[in-house]
């Protein structure tokens, strides 16, 4: 019971320190100072998060696109229920595996990578410079790779929603023949607003939990290099748990009690 | 107004420690010796360490009293050149250069980013880095680090230069290229504060020596009188 608690207490520690982080940089919003040094750092961020990870996004959407095609089809077909298969899109893409997987490859290129450039900052005390020079690091370092990771992770799971359907489409077109407008019209005909804007939410707030995670845990390296590492591994596992966590109570908080 | 104020300004928590009691003009360096908490003593003057006692003002403002903004902005006027930490690793030579001028300045107007860039490129030039602006730290020695993180202030127009051992592992020209980079920062009107554990440097500069008596290091004399 003590180390429940003990726990608890460790982890309403560290959810507090993570709130503190993010707030810090979203304060710094507006502010004039080294407008263009943040500007071209996000754009920095955007390119290597998004750009970057274009080719594996669009991979592995075409994959599981056609896997979940062929997997629905080899159930539905035949049974006249082969509408199914827009629900199915819908649940499994648009729903959760879109902003889910996402956010798994950008936890794993990205979030990574942040964690080990801050903490190598921090391990050779660059932020103290930074801080010496007036440089407020929740600004400069912070906030451009909070915007960056966000609108990056929101533009690839637009791409990778597009791409799994067009993974299935072109499955259920070689295997079973279907038209191209059929299955639009089959997957399109299911897909709500409410699938849309959730799935645009989540996309969001994993951004900002990447972001969040992995800069903090950057920030936070001592001056053991040996400690980035250990950092990159607890940033990469506490992003996934958490995207996994914001998932589970958005995907409740929304689709319970929820009739399309 | 002095520039730098130190009054009995004690830095660590035990018996012995010193106590600082100084000021530094505009344009005047004055050179700390060991054994006086050098890093801390630099730090206070930013804000970055709290003395035990004592008041520090840097260019009349008391570090430990402003809200961060403003203490972000008096930052902004100084320079520090410690150690360890010189450049951010990720960035170019110029842009290390540019780094406060680039933060501290409004550059939505891209005029103002072109004269960074010409003041910055000037700098390096005069020091004879211009050819080395695109290399990243990494591939410099560490003397050149260390002038670049002197060009900064340089070009940042820093009016409080706090440097700790400037002259440290420097062969004789590259001595010679700070000496005349502390001399030009000097003629700007810039404040420096020296902290080292080495004596040669208090030949340099007609510095004032900051001389420790017993516990407390207050006794300002010219360096001719050093001896």
């Amino acid at each position: 019971m003590r180390a429940t608690g003990t726990w608890g207490l460790a982890q309403a520690r560290y959810a507090r320190a993570l709130h503190r982080h993010l707030v810090s940089a979203l304060a710094t919003i507006g502010r004039p100072e080294g407008y263009g040094l943040v500007r071209r750092t996000a754009l920095d961020q955007i390119y290597f998060t998004g750009v970057g990870a274009i080719p594996v996004v669009a991979a592995l959407a075409l994959l599981l696109g056609g896997v979940i095609s062929v997997q629905a089809l080899s159930l539905l077909s035949g049974t006249g229920n082969e509408d199914f298969l827009g629900n199915l899109m819908q649940l499994v893409v648009f729903r959760e595996l879109g902003p889910l997987m996402t956010a798994f490859i950008v936890i794993g290129r990205s979030g990574s990578a942040i964690t080990v450039e801050l903490g190598n900052m921090s391990v050779h005390r660059e932020l103290d410079l930074l801080v010496t020079m007036g440089v407020d690091p929740a600004r400069l370092l912070v906030l451009p790779r909070l915007v960056g990771v966000v609108a990056a992770t929101t533009c690839l799971c637009l791409l990778f929603d597009t791409v799994a359907v067009l993974g299935g489409l072109v499955v259920a077109r070689v295997a079973l023949d279907v038209q191209l407008m059929a299955f639009l019209h089959i997957v399109g005909g299911h897909l709500t607003v409410p699938d849309l804007l959730l799935s645009l939410l989540k996309t969001v707030v994993f951004g900002a939990v990447i972001a969040t995670v992995s800069t903090w845990h950057g920030m936070n390296v001592g001056r053991v290099v040996t400690e980035v590492p250990v950092a990159t591994s607890r940033a990469v596992v506490h992003s996934l748990v958490l995207c996994l966590v914001v998932d589970t109570l958005l995907t409740v908080a929304f689709y319970a009690g929820y009739q399309p | 107004m002095n520039a730098l104020v130190y009054r009995s300004v004690r830095l660590v928590d035990r018996a012995d420690a010193v106590a600082l009691s100084f000021e530094i003009a505009p344009g005047e360096t004055v050179v700390l010796p060991g054994g006086v908490a050098r890093y801390q003593a630099l730090a206070a003057a930013l804000g970055l360490a709290r003395p035990v006692s004592g008041e520090v003002r840097t260019l009349g403002l008391d570090p430990f009293r402003l809200d961060a903004m403003a203490l972000r902005a008096l930052r902004g006027r100084c320079a520090m050149v410690p150690h360890s930490g010189l450049l951010v690793a990720n960035a170019d030579v110029r842009t290390n250069v540019a780094l406060p001028l680039l933060y501290h300045e409004p550059t939505r107007d891209p005029g103002v980013a072109a004269r960074v860039a010409a003041r910055v490129d000037a700098v390096l030039d005069e020091l004879g880095l211009l050819a080395r602006a695109q290399s990243r730290p990494a591939s410099l020695g560490y003397p050149e680090q260390r002038l670049v993180a002197l060009a900064r202030a340089r070009a940042s127009r820093a009016e409080v230069l706090l440097a700790q051992d400037p002259y440290e592992g420097l062969d004789e020209p590259m001595s010679r290229r700070v000496e005349v980079l502390l001399d030009a920062l000097a003629a700007d009107g810039c404040a420096t504060l020296i902290t080292t554990s080495a004596t040669r440097v208090e030949t340099i500069h007609g510095s004032r020596l900051a001389r420790r008596v017993g516990r407390r290091v207050v006794d300002l004399s010219a360096v001719d009188s050093v001896g």
